[in-house]
């Protein structure tokens, strides 16, 4: 294993994140802003899908890579980067989730985020995505229907699809096994798939009126 | 529609059709799990095929719709986390300081001890620990709020305030949104001088609805609508938990001492240069540094209400601010 102070002298573009975050490790700073430029929108959209809530995303998604550079000292290879930041990320947000139980009054702070007016309304998102009227409908049902999936069968969906995280990692980051989130992953499509089963009746029933 | 196909955690690990459709179903359109389990739904070589044929649809237009959600920093956003770590580098890089300093008043320099621990305090320099031993001998702002405000304090922000009788909401109307207003300094303590501010309140019933503060800001610009301003420490109570948030991050960390109805807490922030440290009846509930700016600094007491107003639940009892 490669230790912490033996760099290569690769320019830093194209550095893997695991150089960058030796770099990190040893005070680098613009070696973490560029593994910021990589993950700070994969970490901020992961809180706005799972969140919800876009008052929450700057808070929580500043408190991440605050955490992430101050405990860089704490990541150790070979691990993914990907999997501690969002290992760092999902407490975060699950603590976020359980206060906010406790405590829906908050103070909230300006919105610095870029895209939320457009990806978190569903019916722009799947009017970008096709021309068919038709498959625009089911999409917006599908994204929409997402927010009301038991939260265990949501968080696999949105690590796995929305963020391309593979078993083994979300196995790491969520602590539950392979098969038990494969099994989520499965169940959790199922019930999409009803509401796409229940619209196309509804639209049928509609036809015939 | 039945329900028919394998789900059990046992059965998706004894059959390879369901861990490849698992995977595809992951991998999503375009890979070569997709492809593959999906030429064996469409062969019908695993049944009930209507049931496949929505999980795959699904999973296509979860595809399709990856913006959902996405969002991306501003520049706002980056220029604070970068401003944050900028401030959390400098601080760490005077931890080494305060360690050997620790270390030669090991050795027994207990004189120089008194001189390096003023050092300290003009020079906001490892000040915390010393924060709170310090003693605040000189009253310079006080209000016990029996009358009117004496001078050196107003009231602030869209929730009107009675300070006159113990400092409670007397507006009479209801609200969903947050409503905050408070009392705060009109006179600013300079940012090289540490002082303490002092507050006790008496909690009657707690309840999520109002969420009594005590805070120090460097930029008194409360806002019109919540009475907050955009760069202060705060100490809260909110449902039966303190709470302390700081200005650069506004997340809220919760501190381990729950509070109980029909109980006075006495809270105090003690201000340095750099550091702050936040005591609740005498016990340290937090110490850090405070991120406020090298500016002049304001405290005042604010309580946020929503639902609806006048009511007695908390009532802030006295305010004062002390100094060396």
């Amino acid at each position: 294993m490669q230790e912490a102070g033996d760099l290569k002298p690769a320019p830093l573009g194209r550095a893997s994140d695991e150089d960058l975050m030796r770099r990190t490790q040893n005070g680098d700073k613009q070696a973490f802003s560029l593994l910021y430029e990589r993950y700070s929108t994969s970490v901020l959209s992961y809180l706005y899908r799972m969140l919800g809530n876009v008052e929450d995303v700057e808070s929580i998604g500043q408190e991440v890579f605050l955490r992430a550079f101050r405990f860089a000292p704490t990541y150790k290879y070979p691990q993914k980067l990907s999997t501690w930041l969002f290992t760092i990320t999902r407490n975060l947000a699950i603590n976020q989730a359980r206060r906010k139980k406790r405590n829906p009054v908050r103070s909230v702070t300006e919105l610095n985020l870029e895209g939320v007016d457009a990806s978190g309304d569903p019916y722009q998102v799947a009017v970008k995505a096709t021309d068919n009227a038709e498959k625009q409908e089911e999409i917006a049902r599908m994204l929409k229907a997402l927010d009301d999936l038991p939260s265990d069968q949501k968080e696999v969906i949105v690590l796995g699809v929305f963020q391309d995280l593979s078993y083994a990692q979300m196995e790491e980051i969520t602590g539950t096994k392979a098969v038990t989130l494969r099994s989520r992953m499965f169940h959790g499509l199922k019930r999409l798939g009803r509401t796409l089963g229940a619209a196309v009746e509804e639209t049928g029933g509609e036809a015939s009126e | 529609m039945s329900e028919t196909i394998s789900t059990t955690d046992e059965q998706l690990a004894a059959d390879p059709f369901l861990q490849l459709l698992t995977d595809a179903l992951r991998a999503g359109p375009g890979s070569p799990e997709w492809q593959q389990a999906v030429a064996r739904v469409n062969a019908g070589e695993k049944g009930p095929g209507d049931e496949y044929a929505l999980l795959v649809q699904a999973r296509e237009n979860l595809a399709a719709g990856k913006a959902y959600r996405e969002v991306k920093p501003g520049v706002g956003f980056t220029r604070k986390l970068f401003s944050s770590i900028a401030t959390d580098t400098a601080a760490a890089k005077k931890n080494p300081l305060s360690a050997s300093l620790i270390s030669y008043i090991g050795a027994g320099l207990v004189v120089a001890t008194i001189g390096v621990i003023l050092f300290w305090l003009t020079q906001g320099t490892g000040e915390s620990e010393e924060l709170a031993t310090l003693l605040f001998a000189n009253t310079r702002l006080s209000t016990d709020f029996k009358s009117a405000l004496p001078t050196g304090w107003k009231t602030f922000g869209p929730l009107v305030v009675d300070p006159a009788k113990g400092l409670m909401p007397t507006w009479t109307g209801k609200s969903d949104k947050v409503l905050g207003g408070g009392v705060v300094s009109t006179d600013a303590m300079r940012a090289s001088e540490p002082f303490q501010v002092e507050a006790t309140f008496q909690f009657q019933k707690l309840s999520d609805d109002i969420i009594p503060q005590l805070f120090v800001t460097d930029d008194p610009d409360f806002s019109k609508e919540t009475g907050i301003s955009p760069h202060e420490l705060v100490w809260e109570v909110s449902g039966k938990a303190q709470h302390v948030a700081l200005p650069e991050t506004q997340l809220l960390t919760s501190v381990s001492r729950p509070v109980v109805e029909n109980q006075n807490i006495t809270v105090r922030i003690v201000v340095g240069v750099n550091n702050a440290v936040i005591l609740s009846d005498g016990n340290v509930l937090w110490t850090g540094a405070s991120q406020l700016a090298r500016k002049p600094r304001y405290v005042g007491v604010r309580l946020l209400c929503r639902g609806e107003g006048k009511d007695n639940r908390v009532i802030v009892k006295q305010l004062r601010v002390m100094t060396k």
